[in-house]
C-alpha cells in the first residue's frame, strides 16, 4: 500500500493539548493507540467521520488536522 | 500489541497446528516412524492447547481494553479475506481442473493426486485451512506495514 499524501498535525496538536498521549486521544475518538499511531506517521488515512472526531477533539476545523498535498 | 494482532497470531499458529495434525493422521507413517507421529501429533495438540489458552485469557484480561477493533482492523481483515477467498477459489478450481483430467484421461495415461471422493474430502479440508493461514498471514503483514 502506498503512503498517503494526506498529511497532518497530530502530533504538534496533541503536545499544544496538555502533552496528550496517543493512548489518549486513542480513547476519546474510539479506535485504538495503534490506528493514531499509523495515522500519525501517514501510512493509513482515517475514514472521514474519523478524522472530524480527531478534529473535533482538538477543537480544530479539519483542514488544521489534516492537509493533502499535491 | 494489540489484541486483533494477537488473535491474528493465535489463530495462525491453531490454523498450522490443526493442518499438520490432520496431514499426520491422513498419512501412512512406515513402521519405523510410528514413533515420531505419535510425538509429533502429541506436540501439534500441546501447541494448539497453547493458542486456545491465550485466547481465552486475552478475553479475559484484556476485556476492559477500551476498544477492541476500529475501522483499520476492519480495512485489514478485509485484505485478508480477500487473499484468503482468492486463494480458495484458485484451490477448488484446480481441482475440479485436475479431476476432470484424471476423468478424461482414466485410461492411465495421466495419473493425478485425486483418487475418489476421500482424496477429495481431504483436499478441501486442506485448502480450507490453508486459506485461513493466508488470511492470518495477510493480516500480520498488514498488521506491520500499516
Amino acid at each position: 500500500m502506498e503512503e498517503t499524501r494526506i498529511e497532518n498535525t497530530i502530533r504538534k496538536l496533541r503536545f499544544l493539548n496538555g502533552e496528550m498521549t496517543q493512548a489518549q486521544l486513542a480513547e476519546k475518538v474510539g479506535v485504538t493507540r495503534q490506528t493514531i499511531n499509523a495515522i500519525e506517521a501517514a501510512k493509513y488515512s482515517p475514514s472521514l467521520e474519523l478524522a472530524f472526531k480527531i478534529a473535533d477533539t482538538f477543537d480544530k476545523p479539519l483542514e488544521v488536522v489534516f492537509q493533502y498535498k499535491k | 500489541m494489540p489484541r486483533q494482532e494477537i488473535l491474528s497470531w493465535t489463530s495462525l499458529v491453531s490454523s498450522l497446528a490443526i493442518l499438520i495434525f490432520y496431514i499426520i493422521s491422513i498419512l501412512d507413517w512406515p513402521a519405523p516412524f510410528n514413533n515420531l507421529e505419535t510425538e509429533l501429533g502429541s506436540l501439534v495438540i500441546k501447541i494448539f492447547f497453547l493458542t486456545l489458552f491465550i485466547e481465552i485469557g486475552l478475553d479475559i484480561f484484556k476485556r476492559n481494553n477500551t476498544v477492541d477493533k476500529d475501522e483499520r482492523d476492519e480495512l485489514i481483515a478485509g485484505k485478508g479475506f480477500k487473499n484468503a477467498y482468492l486463494f480458495f477459489n484458485a484451490s477448488v478450481a484446480l481441482i475440479l481442473v485436475q479431476m476432470t483430467l484424471d476423468k478424461l484421461f482414466s485410461s492411465g495415461l495421466i495419473t493425478g493426486f485425486m483418487y475418489g471422493t476421500a482424496s477429495l474430502f481431504h483436499a478441501l479440508i486442506i485448502v480450507l485451512f490453508l486459506a485461513n493461514i493466508v488470511k492470518q498471514s495477510t493480516m500480520l503483514y498488514y498488521y506491520q506495514k500499516l
